[in-house]
């Protein structure tokens, strides 16, 4: 068996990074919003605020785009190649679903609104 | 010092133009700089003094001269045309009993075609099991539970064979059903949707069209339709042609109707015989009636219909810019030409369920009034009296352009100059025998402005001015653009999120979005059709009228000038126009470094140097 099979690359995701607390419904939006784009999203945890999480999130995605929720539902959305300090979408709670498209229209190269 | 100083001023549509010079006792001229400043008002009216004065005092400053040392202000008889604007669509889509939906959302769910009758949501426990159910789910449902209630239902034996959704879910409740149908979202009336009515819902695959629902016989064939029944459902199937998905409905007396709307008549008055045409004949109805009144005297429309509204319109607007408070009524104004143009107008469906867009006829109609009264004489007196030099009015508008024109590197006599404005577009010839012919005809840039705007559904003037004046490109990441002919550039920041994957026109202050759903190459079209319906078609009728027996082949050198010159495609359009007659073409050079700018100022400059020679 080569070794190259035994290496385990994870597929093209967005991957979206929350705090432990983070409010489940937000969660759910965003995944929502990325799924209705048909756009595959994993969901991983870290710890600091909303863009800090998403840019890290970002680095880690294969696809270059991460979102990023604080534990009080506070969110954002990041993509690998621009500077930590600016986000391409920051939100509230209420902006889950649009944050999860946003996410995925970085990915497919579709106008953002 | 013997030399005169002297300056010459052209007071434009839009800009106003001044060139210094000083002129020798024997009529030769030494230039000293050219200024160039917006008009102020409407040209040849008092408030364009203004402009006049500051473009005057500019070219002095660049040039280290008092005004006191000023001994002459030549001023050009500008030829008071105005021209006027309107748009009036000619079709309108009715569809009445929401017998479809075909707005085309941008991620419908599942793929194929469902058949049944449509069902709210709210009722689907009580369906009976043996018919086929189109589900209708109105506002507010989210869903996990419309995917529930869906396989609910088909697991107690209903046959759930498609679904319509107000909001944008189709992807999301595809996805959680155990059998896949046809979902269409995103429909914002739905609760106009009639139920318990036999409804066809059909997804096509991604990168297709839907196949049934946009054949006529296909439509027939789903609802087992007699012949008259199939003609009567044409439209809809035609109104859904080129869709991803669409949902039509069998109502007792549903229907989509493309009428036409009566825009009223325009009456045309010649020198010889009067006609009469339908405006929503079309473009080519009009030109062609225009053609046989040649010349045209002045036009009407139809009191009380929109052409006549409009026509009045331009009409006031011309006399109120014209009144001198003398209560000298309007009557001797005239429209003297109109360019007709037909166009499509992106336009909400009346009774639509979701927004649908259609893309209606329209006329674009530019017309151009002119008055026997110029007002040019109290221009000149104050701006005597502002500068303290004496300011004479020399020379017809067509004739000083033609003079500053012949400054242009390689050119002679006989000449034709085309004067690309913003209003309208002039011609004027010299012959070598010294002979000047000057004709003007209606529609220029801003008519292009209003064709861009229109058509792209933009309805910002700004940023129509900005997709035609500048080339456009496509935002392909946060660092990068492609321009429209390829090539790609690179940004050391990063692009602002709102133009992210966007059609853009790079401003001095930054990309601009261009709110549309078309792509560059559908904008880039739009831009180009529309500059040359108005600016070729224009300088090919001009042309006609100044040419040796209105044959274009006997014209030598044709020399562009005007604003709209400076564009980076009109002078091309109209230079391969031109090229299969034989003409020379090319976009003027006053002076040897003015470009296209500044060839009336000139010529007042030299016609007075003939003048002293």
């Amino acid at each position: 068996m080569s070794p190259r099979r035994e290496e385990r690359v994870e597929p093209p995701a967005i991957v979206l990074n929350h705090a432990p607390g983070a409010p489940a419904g937000v969660l759910r939006e965003v995944s929502a919003g990325a799924e209705e784009e048909g756009v595959p999203l994993r969901r991983q945890t870290g710890e600091g605020e909303a863009v800090e999480l998403a840019h890290a999130a970002a680095r880690d995605s294969r696809l270059s785009v991460g979102v990023g929720v604080s534990a009080d539902g506070t969110l954002a959305v990041h993509h690998a190649q621009l500077p930590a300090d600016h986000p391409a979408l920051e939100g509230d709670a209420a902006d889950g679903r649009r944050a999860g498209r946003v996410a995925a229209r970085v990915v497919t190269g579709l106008p953002l609104t | 010092m013997s030399g005169r100083l002297v300056v010459g001023v052209d007071i434009g549509n839009s800009t106003t133009e001044a060139c210094l010079a000083l002129v020798g006792p024997g009529g030769e001229v030494t230039h000293l700089g050219t200024a160039l400043t917006r008009t102020t008002g409407v040209k040849g009216t008092p408030a364009s003094t203004e402009g006049a004065l500051t473009a005057v005092r500019r070219v002095l400053t660049d040039a280290g001269r008092r005004p006191g040392e000023l001994d002459r202000v030549l001023l050009n008889e500008a030829t008071p045309v105005i021209s006027g604007l309107a748009m009036e669509t000619i079709t309108e889509t009715v569809i009445t009993e929401s017998t479809m939906i075909g707005h085309n959302p941008a991620t419908p769910g599942g793929e194929g075609l469902g058949v049944g009758t449509t069902v709210s949501v709210l009722d689907l426990a009580g369906h009976p099991g043996d018919e086929p159910a189109v589900v209708v789910v109105p506002h507010g449902w989210d869903f996990d539970d419309v995917a529930a209630a869906l396989n609910t239902a088909v697991a107690r034996g209903v046959p759930v064979v498609a679904a319509v959704l107000a909001g944008d879910d189709a992807v999301l409740v595809t996805n959680r059903l155990r059998q896949p149908i046809p979902v269409v979202d995103e429909v914002s009336a739905v609760e106009k949707v009639p139920l318990g009515m036999r409804a066809a819902v059909e997804v096509a695959a991604p990168g297709r069209t839907i196949r049934t629902l946009s054949n006529t016989y296909g439509i027939a064939t789903v609802f087992d339709l007699d012949p008259d029944q199939t003609r009567q459902v044409s439209p809809v199937a035609r109104a859904l042609t080129g869709n991803r998905s669409a949902v039509v409905v069998r109502t007792p007396s549903g229907d989509v109707t493309d009428r036409r709307i009566p825009v009223g008549v325009l009456e045309l008055r010649g020198e010889v015989r009067t006609v009469k045409v339908d405006v929503d004949a079309g473009a080519e109805a009009i030109m062609d009636a225009l053609a046989r009144v040649q010349p045209l005297r002045d036009a009407h429309g139809e009191p009380g219909t929109h052409v006549g509204g409009m026509l009045a319109a331009v009409r006031d607007t011309m006399a109120d810019t014209m009144d001198d408070g003398s209560g000298g009524a309007p009557g001797d104004i005239a429209i003297r030409d109109v360019l007709a143009v037909d166009t499509f107008v992106p336009a909400e469906v009346r009774g639509g369920l979701a927004g649908e867009i259609t893309l209606e006829n329209a006329v674009g109609l530019a017309a151009m009034v002119r008055t026997s009264r110029s007002r040019m004489a109290a221009v000149a007196a104050r701006v005597s009296a502002e500068l303290g030099a004496e300011a004479t009015i020399g020379g017809v508008e067509g004739e000083m352009a033609v003079l500053g024109a012949l400054t242009t590197p390689g050119t002679r006599a006989p000449v034709v100059v085309v004067d690309l404005g913003g209003g309208s577009t002039d011609a004027a010839s010299l012959t070598a025998e010294g002979v000047c012919t000057a004709v003007h005809v209606a529609g220029a840039g801003e008519l292009v402005t209003k064709l861009v705007d229109a058509e792209l559904a933009l309805d910002d003037r700004e940023v129509a001015e900005l997709v035609k004046r500048s080339p456009l490109a496509k935002v392909e990441s946060f660092f990068h653009v492609r321009h429209e002919d390829g090539t790609v550039q690179f940004f050391d920041q990063p692009l602002p999120a709102h133009v992210f994957a966007r059609v853009v026109v790079l401003s001095p202050e930054g990309p601009v979005p261009i709110g549309t759903r078309h792509g560059l190459d559908a904008v880039r079209r739009v831009r180009r059709e529309a500059k040359r319906r108005v600016f070729v078609v224009n300088t090919l009728r001009a042309l006609r009228q100044v040419a040796p027996d209105g044959d274009l082949r006997r014209l030598d050198f044709v020399v562009l000038l005007g604003g709209s010159a400076l564009d980076f495609e009109i002078p091309d359009l109209i230079a391969d126009a031109l090229a299969a007659h034989g003409v020379v073409c090319g976009t003027g050079n006053v002076l040897g470094d003015q470009g296209p700018r500044n060839a009336v100022a000139s010529g007042l400059v030299a016609a007075f140097a003939q003048g002293i020679g």
